[in-house]
């Protein structure tokens, strides 16, 4: 019966929920750890007002090694025109999580990198399969997320980060 | 109950579908989460272990929503299985809420109450965490209370743990310190040595009612931890003992269990490597002392290998054995510099990997007792003796160039050991196989993609030899791929068999859709931009993913 209960006021949080929109969601509140081991609070991440770009991935997933090594080549003009920065989370779990580091290195990324072992982050930001990326806005804003890569997936996301510096609202996009 | 599942339901279409509602707020509170429905029609195969069904169409589905506001969060997980889909566990058959809770945080502390995911340090003595493509959930049912001071954070819990739709009966007690030893000492607060420190202690209970032994009700699990970075360099060390803990997988032997990881790592620009080394000695910690296989494990054991992404080198994977294993792994990642005679326009990726897994070393505790023995000690081991039975072998080599603007391809090597018994439970020849990989991206245009994917494993064991080849393409978010899959059979047997597979999608934002036709094997698959876990299927699919 409390089971019901709560069930049931949720449902209506929910429904009530559904008829209002502002379009915007905050980054969830979780904590990480960077490669040098410090625990790291997801609210500590900004960019001086410009767009951030987190991207979840794993070592052992192909399409997202493949994502971020092709973003690693036009990174540094990334950077130079719109002041975008890359946090990869790796979701990758004890298991393979040695691995992160040696291959961040070894492939010679310039991102800034965290372990979500737990997969605390990961749930928070409500991601099923890897490669999930969400574009945040200047004020912490997650504004923009897509599952996947494909080839071409990387000119898309720096169109959208264009636009975002331009101050547009990218939230209302219905095509992309 | 039906008729609130409904609304859910509802709700969460109209969230899929309506562009313009990306999110939903009020009074500052925020609803967002994920879903995820997988239906299959099974075609008649006896040959895969995925026959027809009565039912006809298997659906497995979830929608998870969590609800924020400032420091409150609820969250809960519709789960539902009507029937599972075939290499599911038919105990999941069924539907309802397999995971709620409710979660007060600020600052300093965070108190959740109902299911949650918890791991301490390496997860050696307590992980609990969900896999839902393997159809694989621990969670912790219970309270858990996190404690964050400047250098300290301590977390506590009491809980029991899921178990499909009930929960183990076992009581999980727990406690975790995570040091940062720089934030301890203002002097080393800069210091470019950082040092971390983390010890647990975990306790199961579960009451004796074995007829024939006296058994330990309250079973003790402590672990001790260390973390060292210095420059390019870090090492870590975890050390964990039980006590003794008669349980089916250790076959009701009084020994206590104990096991070390360790793992050393140099890198820099350009350059990577890492040395991992594993012995566990009767690890094997579960809710449950009678549960085996995929139920009710409190601890987590990894299996010391490369995770392989590639379906011919996942084929033959190493299944890590909590009460017997010594390991060892080394990885070498090596960027050859771009723009010179061997690393090319773009430079040329090396990633190297190698690992070994073999038993501990058993003798008898006196004349008397057999090895083993239920009742008894069960044996003795000496630490850096090996044993004799060789576990897994897996050598694999992986070269990653992109030729141009246009071409993209890699190329993989991989010879491989498998012991039959060890890693599947039967008897059969240990298996020998080398894999050939090679991988072609073309790019013909910004947006537009081939991917040819060629794979060749040769064994005179087991099956045989495999032939795998995909052709994929991509244009923007839709894909469409083809894989064939041709198995020549064991050795002097006319038995060859093929596996056609055809499947078309699309992924928009954070929404994948896509569909289906043919015959797999259970592994994972990478198509259309993402790798997902695939269980044995022959038939017509329809899957659904959405995060909102």
């Amino acid at each position: 019966m409390r089971k019901i209960k709560f069930v049931l006021m949720l449902t209506v949080i929910a429904f009530t929920l559904s008829f209002t929109s502002d379009n915007k969601r905050s980054l969830p509140t979780e904590n990480v750890k960077s490669l040098d081991g410090k625990i790291v609070s997801t609210s500590t991440f900004q960019n001086d007002g410009n767009p951030i770009i987190i991207s979840f991935w794993a070592t052992w997933c192909k399409p997202c090694v493949h994502e971020l090594n092709t973003i690693a080549e036009v990174y540094e003009d990334w950077q130079e025109e719109t002041g975008v920065k890359l946090i990869a989370i790796s979701v990758d779990n004890s298991r393979t999580s040695g691995g992160v580091m040696p291959m961040v290195n070894g492939k010679g990324w310039e991102y800034e990198v965290y372990l979500d072992e737990n997969g605390d982050f990961k749930r928070a930001m409500g991601v099923n399969v890897v490669p999930h990326t969400f574009l945040v806005d200047g004020n912490g804003n997650i504004v923009w997320q897509h599952t996947s890569f494909t080839e071409g997936s990387e000119l898309e996301l720096i169109e959208l980060v264009r636009r975002l510096k331009n101050g547009e609202d990218i939230t209302k996009d219905e095509n992309k | 109950m039906k008729k609130y599942i409904l609304i859910i339901i509802v709700i969460g279409l109209v969230q899929l579908y309506s562009n313009k509602t990306y999110s939903q707020t009020l009074g500052g509170g925020e609803v967002h989460g994920s879903f995820q429905a997988d239906a299959q029609y099974y075609n008649q195969d006896t040959t895969i272990g995925a026959d027809k069904i009565p039912e006809a169409i298997a659906v497995n589905a979830f929608m998870e929503m969590r609800y924020t506001n400032k420091n409150f969060e609820a969250g809960m997980r519709y789960e539902l299985f009507m029937p599972q889909m075939q290499g599911y566990d038919s105990r999941w058959k069924g539907n309802g809420f397999g995971y709620r809770y409710l979660r007060y945080k600020n600052e300093r502390v965070d108190v959740t109450a109902g299911n949650f995911y918890e791991q301490f340090g390496s997860g050696m003595i307590l992980r609990s965490y969900q896999e839902w493509n393997l159809g694989f959930d621990n969670s912790l049912d219970g309270v858990r209370v996190k404690y964050k001071m400047k250098a300290l954070t301590i977390t506590g819990l009491v809980a029991k743990q899921r178990y499909y739709w009930d929960v183990g009966p076992g009581l999980i007690r727990g406690i975790d310190g995570q040091l940062s030893v720089n934030d301890l000492f203002n002097k080393m607060a800069d210091s470019k040595t950082r040092l971390f420190l983390g010890y647990s202690f975990v306790s199961r209970y579960q009451s004796d009612l074995d007829p024939i032994y006296k058994l330990p009700e309250n079973v003790a699990a402590e672990a001790a931890r260390m973390e060292l970075f210095r420059g390019g360099f870090h090492y870590k060390l975890e050390v964990g003992w039980k006590i003794n803990d008669p349980n089916a997988s250790n076959n009701m032997i009084y020994k206590g269990g104990n096991a070390v990881i360790t793992e050393l790592g140099y890198s820099q620009k350009g350059f990577g490597f890492t040395l991992q080394a594993e012995r566990v000695d009767n690890m094997d910690f579960r809710s449950n002392r009678a549960s085996t296989g995929f139920d009710l494990p409190v601890g987590y054991i990894p299996a010391m290998t490369r995770q392989h992404a590639y379906s011919l080198a996942a084929m033959y994977p190493y299944a890590s054995q909590a009460n017997s294993q010594m390991g060892l792994q080394a990885t070498l990642i090596y960027k050859i510099k771009k723009k010179s005679a061997l690393g090319g326009k773009y430079g040329t990726n090396i990633n190297i990997n190698y690992s070994i897994a073999n038993s501990i070393y058993k003798e008898k505790v006196n004349d008397t007792i057999a090895i083993g023995q239920p009742g008894t000690l069960g044996y003795k081991s000496k630490f850096f003796k090996v044993g004799d039975d060789l576990y897994f072998t897996d050598f694999n080599i992986k070269i990653q160039r992109k030729i141009n603007r246009k071409w993209n391809i890699s190329f993989m090597y991989m010879n491989v050991f498998y012991n039959m018994f060890i890693n599947e439970g039967h008897a059969a020849p240990n298996v020998y196989a080398n894999i050939f990989i090679g991988d072609f991206w073309w790019k013909f245009k910004p947006y537009n993609s081939l991917h040819l994917e060629l794979q060749q494993l040769t064994t005179k064991q087991d099956e045989g030899n495999w032939t795998s080849a995909m052709l994929e393409y991509n244009n923007r978010g839709f894909f469409a791929a083809a894989i064939m899959l041709f198995n020549q059979g064991e050795a002097g047997k006319s038995n060859s068999s093929v596996y056609p597979f055809i499947t078309t999608g699309f992924t928009r934002k954070a929404t994948r859709i896509s569909v289906s036709y043919g015959k797999q094997r259970e592994g994972i698959v990478c198509v259309g931009g993402v790798c997902r876990a695939v269980p044995a299927s022959n038939g017509f699919a329809l899957s659904m993913s959405s995060s909102f």
